[in-house]
């Protein structure tokens, strides 16, 4: 490599300042954009695979024209004679709204015996045991929003029948899987069907757990056989929601993606029909001094490469900083929209260099190429018109 | 050293064609001084170019050092023009946001030179044409005459055989223009092949020109 030329094309980057700067911060903004769908993006999809580790393989609800009911617990027996289902656990659980400030949370009963919901919330139960009686154990979401509304002991809960419920909060837990526990409170099932009006032999749903995954698909087709109004829903199917329900979402970045590109090419493409006569006086200078075409295309590459690359960098800097530092404000609104247990979502860094490689292909070669062939244009054709 | 045999240039534009030259013949030798002299829009410019292989004619032969260079690619042309022709325009045409350090570098960029080669031949014309102080100015800083001494030092940066001046008086001051003068006898001296577009008269009855041809409407005599 030339050194001289490296030398000349930093130089040279000040001939058209301007036109440089204001596509080094298009570029830089579009690469913003894009990497930060892409991060926020990765790290739900991560958070969605990492829970659904612990999930069930199938859920059995019940549902009468289209309205979710609450199950019989005497169901249970009956599931659990389908070969191939090693357990049935009836789950209960439910969204409690808080007046204050209307916010959704998860309620989920844990009862200290043999109730995994997932692994960690086990912990959870071992570690409260008995306390959980009388008391809640809340992420750490909740926690912050029942500190902000002075409830930091106790929390009352209002019942369905119009009564005060209170309950102690008898500690905090904190989870991987950032995604699925930071808005849930942990109380007793008694409590539960308390706070949800549900009857005493009754459940919200069943969870199956199945150890072979072949057997996953037969072992749901059976289950409408046994009552038609109870629904299998297995874990694919669980895991496809989430994932479509980010696609929607990351579909809707891509649409505005596009109209950043868009905007992007329209000025681009204002450079591919002609350089400004300052570029164009330096390319015929060029030619005239005895540069070959190959020259010329080289010094505006690498011209035109420190540009990209640069705002490539910021971009990516910003867009880090903006996802995983900030927490995303205002993007992640829009991605947790849809989910009624998250009013406040938190990312976790799970990019991979694939992701880096896209984001790159997305801007940098397509600006390369815009400023190339217009260089590459006017150093073929005769350049005399300079010598006027 | 430069030779036109029945060279016709016409440019095709959308009002039509216009022909700047037809069926031009001349030549110059090596170690000569030619002016070309003509009005505004008499061909001048363009035999320039063409000599400097910057536009291809629409007909005939031109040899330049013995070389047709109408048949050269391009990448030889460039090369051509890089070793044998140091071209003055008019109005200078430097990179005027570039310093004049980055200016003088600009020829010897494709030559691939090593770092002491490169110096050297920037300080030996900064100290020719007395503008080592402004090494780190940017060109368009510079008055009238020390831009186009920039000029001159950089068409004469790769020692080339023949020097093409375009006009070279045209903005300047008649102290400027005769230390123009100057430069060109040095030029002549050295046994360069030099040809200037002018019509400025200052350059006819020069006793060191060797040959004036006037271009008119696109013929030469
Ligand atoms: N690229 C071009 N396209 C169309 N016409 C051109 C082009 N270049 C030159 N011409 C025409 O060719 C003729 C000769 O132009 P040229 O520039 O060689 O004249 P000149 O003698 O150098 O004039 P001046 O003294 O003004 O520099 C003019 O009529 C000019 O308009
Ligand atoms: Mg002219």
């Amino acid at each position: 490599m030339n050194r001289y030329l490296f030398d000349f094309a930093i130089s040279s980057l000040f001939i058209a300042k301007k036109k440089n700067l204001f596509i080094f911060f298009m570029l830089s903004t579009l690469v913003f954009l894009v990497a930060s769908v892409v991060f926020i993006d990765t790290s739900l999809r991560y958070e969605v695979v990492n829970a659904a580790k612990s999930m069930p393989e199938i859920i059995v609800q019940k549902r009468i024209g289209q309205r979710l009911r609450d199950i019989d617990i005497d169901t249970v027996y009956k599931l659990i004679e389908i070969k191939g289902v090693q357990r049935a656990l009836p789950r209960i659980w439910g969204l409690y709204r808080f007046q204050k400030g209307s916010v959704d949370f998860a309620v989920i009963a844990l009862d200290g015996i043999d109730y995994d919901y997932t692994q960690e919330l086990q912990k959870v139960s071992k570690l409260y045991g008995k306390r959980l009686a009388k008391g809640i154990v809340v992420g750490s979401g909740v926690k912050q929003f029942l500190e902000k509304n002075y409830y930091t002991k106790y929390c009352n809960f209002l019942l369905p029948d119009g009564k005060v419920k209170k309950l102690d909060i008898v500690g905090e837990f904190d989870s991987k899987s950032a995604l699925f526990s930071n808005d849930v409170i942990l109380m007793s099932a008694q409590n539960a069907r308390e706070l949800f009006g549900m009857k005493r032999n009754y459940a919200s749903d069943i969870a199956l757990f199945i150890p072979n995954p072949d057997e996953v698909r037969s072992i749901a087709l059976k289950i409408p056989q046994i009552d038609p109004t109870l629904r299998a829903v297995t874990k694919t199917e669980l895991i496809s929601r989430y994932e479509s329900m980010f696609d929607y979402k990351s579909g809707f970045f891509f649409v505005l993606f596009l109209v950043a590109a868009f905007t992007f090419f329209m000025i681009v493409s204002d450079r591919l029909a002609s350089l400004s006569s300052a570029e164009k006086k330096e390319v015929a200078i060029l030619k005239a001094i005895g540069w070959s075409i190959q020259d010329i295309v080289k010094e505006k590459f690498i011209e035109s490469f420190i540009v990209a690359s640069g705002a490539f960098f910021l971009g990516i800097v910003l867009s880090l900083v903006y996802v995983f530092v900030l927490g995303a404000p205002l993007m992640s609104e829009i991605f947790s929209g849809s989910f009624p247990l998250r009013p406040q979502l938190e990312f976790s860094y799970h990019v991979e260099l694939r992701e880096y490689l896209f984001i790159f292909l997305m801007s940098v070669p397509f600006y390369l190429f815009a400023v190339i062939v217009p260089a590459w244009r006017a150093a073929v054709k005769d350049v005399d018109e300079v010598l006027r | 050293m430069i030779e036109f045999f029945d060279v016709t240039k016409t440019f095709f534009t959308p009002k039509g064609e216009i022909n700047a030259l037809s069926e031009v013949s001349f030549s110059v030798a090596k170690g000569e001084l030619a002016v070309l002299k003509g009005r505004s829009g008499s061909g001048k410019s363009t035999i320039l170019s063409l000599i400097a292989s910057l536009s291809k004619p629409t007909k005939g032969k031109i040899l330049v050092d013995n070389e047709e260079i109408v048949k050269m690619s391009d990448d030889f042309a460039s090369a051509f023009r890089l070793r044998n022709i140091g071209f003055i325009f008019q109005r200078y045409n430097l990179f005027e946001h570039l310093s004049v350090y980055e200016n003088l570098l600009a020829p010897l960029v494709p030559l691939g030179l090593d770092r002491n080669e490169v110096q050297r031949r920037i300080e030996k014309v900064l100290e020719e044409f007395h503008i080592e102080s402004k090494k780190d100015l940017p060109a368009k800083s510079l008055s009238g005459g020390e831009q186009q001494r920039v000029a001159i030092a950089r068409a004469l940066i790769n020692d080339p055989k023949i020097i093409l001046a375009d006009e070279p008086t045209a903005n300047l001051d008649a102290t400027l223009a005769n230390e123009f003068i100057t430069i060109l006898q040095r030029l002549k001296n050295d046994k360069k092949t030099v040809v200037v577009a002018t019509h400025d008269p200052l350059f006819f009855d020069l006793d060191f020109v060797d040959r004036v041809y006037e271009v008119n409407g696109g013929a030469v005599c």
